[in-house]
């Protein structure tokens, strides 16, 4: 494999997702701070409740990997799918590079938005709602937010291949995977309130890790709240990422080959 | 005639895809998603699904507020759509038919597929004991003027899309959030700091929210909207919407006129 072209095809990806957010500043306004009003509501419903103030942080940490998950459906799952109704994908497939490092270039391209996005919406926690985070243990907090990442992108690549294979379809699963996967991973509130549902719950990655980090950011709520420990989980998502990175390797072989022999890969608008 | 066509391209776009029961399920799953995920929020403070005031308030609230989410979720979307995806902009406006007409019928479709899933979370509510007293002319009057503030917030939001690049694809859900936040939609403006409940107050989807509480649960619960009549809400609403709609419609125009001068109709921004 040469790795310094998968490495240039990467940054090729990487760099109009960057440079486009510089270049069109209107994302800030739309993708940050528009859906930090939803957010806030929120945490106006827990207020109007009486609800404990942790509750409010649990909302704050949901957000953040809220908009992680959007960017993995919008961003990474419906892309190729995009790209092939753009015309892109031809160009991407008759190029000598892995396919994989144009998914990985799309994945930091990505980040690097949503990122901004997360600062904001932890700031705006803190000065606004007066969220206080007690950090038990900064490297394991890091580590389980890195980790998480990589599943719930390796997740957005494994998407990627299939909604590819189907049309439109895919568009509107992207759809039905954004408020009832909120619910079943807890976006909103502590994920063991659902019983025996939250075990369903944790085939989604940021289920886990929003789960973990919460215990490790409210620890007086971790002994209520928390699904299993946060060691635990951090081994569940490290099994997770490696299994989605394979698998996605896989099916974006398969979805090629499939491709290739029924001559889809270039067919728009279905 | 063109009204029609695009109430049918709308149904056509969002439904062909796949069998009508799946749709029906498709387009069911969301709302029932959204709602569970506020009844779950309810259940970890209070410990408990049914009774309660502020149940009520949250539960007809999101309800609602689906149709103004998912109305303005796909009217956000038409003009990325249209102009990116389908490439067809340009041929829509060199068509005989006016591109504002064809957004209204699209608007049109979209907020009448909104209200199957409504109705199926009106249904689920006798599960969690809605003390119903619907009005039924009242919430008539509701739906119309409800459609009426949805398409001038869909028009201001085409307007501004004709102008920027495409993002992402939640534009109009973003959007939506406004409404969310600021027009007692899941909590009594009251909870909001003084600045935005006053603010709240300018938004015809306040007055909506409350004239959808009046006529499904026959009452106001709201402190603030309380201190208004029946009356009072639905003739304040009626202004404040005739003034959307003439900001939105401007808007529109403006932006319409821009995206041509500029020769942005057929931009495609493929980040």
């Amino acid at each position: 494999m040469n790795v310094m072209l998968n490495l240039r095809a990467l940054k090729g990806r990487a760099y109009p997702r960057m440079i486009g957010a510089v270049r069109e500043p209107s994302w800030m306004f739309w993708d940050t701070f528009l859906p930090i009003l939803s957010m806030a509501a929120y945490i106006y419903v827990y207020r109007s409740l009486d609800a404990p103030k942790e509750f409010e942080g649990f909302v704050v940490l949901g957000g953040v990997m809220t908009t992680y998950w959007m960017n993995v459906l919008w961003g990474m799952a419906s892309q190729l799918y995009w790209e092939k109704e753009t015309a892109n994908l031809q160009l991407y497939l008759a190029a000598p590079m892995s396919k994989m490092s144009i998914l990985a270039g799309m994945a930091l391209g990505g980040m690097f938005s949503t990122s901004v996005r997360c600062i904001s919406i932890i700031l705006i926690g803190i000065v606004i709602f007066k969220v206080e985070f007690v950090v038990t243990s900064v490297g394991l907090l890091l580590g389980i937010f890195g980790v998480t990442l990589v599943a719930l992108y390796g997740m957005g690549m494994v998407f990627a291949s299939l909604f590819l294979m189907w049309g439109r379809e895919a568009w509107h699963l992207n759809m039905i995977m954004e408020e009832p996967i909120y619910f079943l991973s807890g976006y909103s509130f502590p994920v063991k309130a659902l019983g025996s549902l939250s075990a369903f719950a944790t085939v989604i990655p940021f289920t886990l890790g929003l789960d973990a980090m919460r215990q490790l950011t409210f620890p007086s709520m971790a002994a209520q709240w928390g699904l299993v420990s946060p060691h635990l989980e951090l081994g569940i998502l490290l099994v997770m990422s490696i299994t989605l990175l394979y698998v996605a390797r896989l099916s974006l072989d398969r979805m090629e080959r499939m491709g290739r022999s029924k001559g889809t890969l270039t067919m728009r608008w279905q | 005639m063109a009204i029609r066509s695009s109430l049918w391209l709308e149904y056509q776009i969002e439904a062909n895809w796949t069998s009508p029961v799946i749709f029906i399920l498709y387009n069911t799953l969301k709302p029932v998603g959204g709602s569970l995920l506020l009844l779950a929020m309810y259940y970890v403070v209070t410990g408990g699904f049914l009774g309660g005031e502020g149940l009520y308030f949250l539960y007809i609230g999101n309800a609602f507020y689906m149709l103004v989410a998912q109305t303005l979720f796909s009217v956000g979307w038409i003009i990325h759509d249209d102009r990116e995806h389908y490439q067809t902009m340009k041929y829509l406006y060199i068509s005989p038919l006016s591109y504002f007409t064809y957004l209204m019928g699209r608007s049109a479709m979209r907020f009448l597929l909104s209200l199957l899933p409504l109705s199926v979370l009106i249904g689920l509510g006798i599960l969690l004991k809605i003390p119903y007293r619907i009005e039924i002319l009242l919430l008539i009057g509701t739906f119309f003027l409800g459609w009426i503030f949805v398409i001038s917030a869909g028009l201001l939001l085409s307007g501004v899309n004709m102008l920027t690049a495409r993002h992402g694809n939640s534009i109009g859900q973003a959007f939506s959030g406004i409404f969310y936040l600021f027009s007692g939609v899941v909590f009594p403006i009251h909870v909001l700091p003084g600045w935005a409940s006053t603010a709240a107050l300018g938004l015809p989807s306040t007055y909506w929210f409350s004239l959808v509480r009046r006529s499904v649960l026959g009452k106001e619960v709201d402190s603030i909207m309380s201190g208004f009549t029946t009356g009072d809400v639905a003739v304040r609403l009626i202004i404040i919407s005739v003034l959307f709609f003439v900001i939105s419609y401007l808007t529109f125009r403006l932006a319409d006129y821009l995206a041509r001068k500029k020769g942005i109709i057929d931009m495609s921004t493929t980040y």
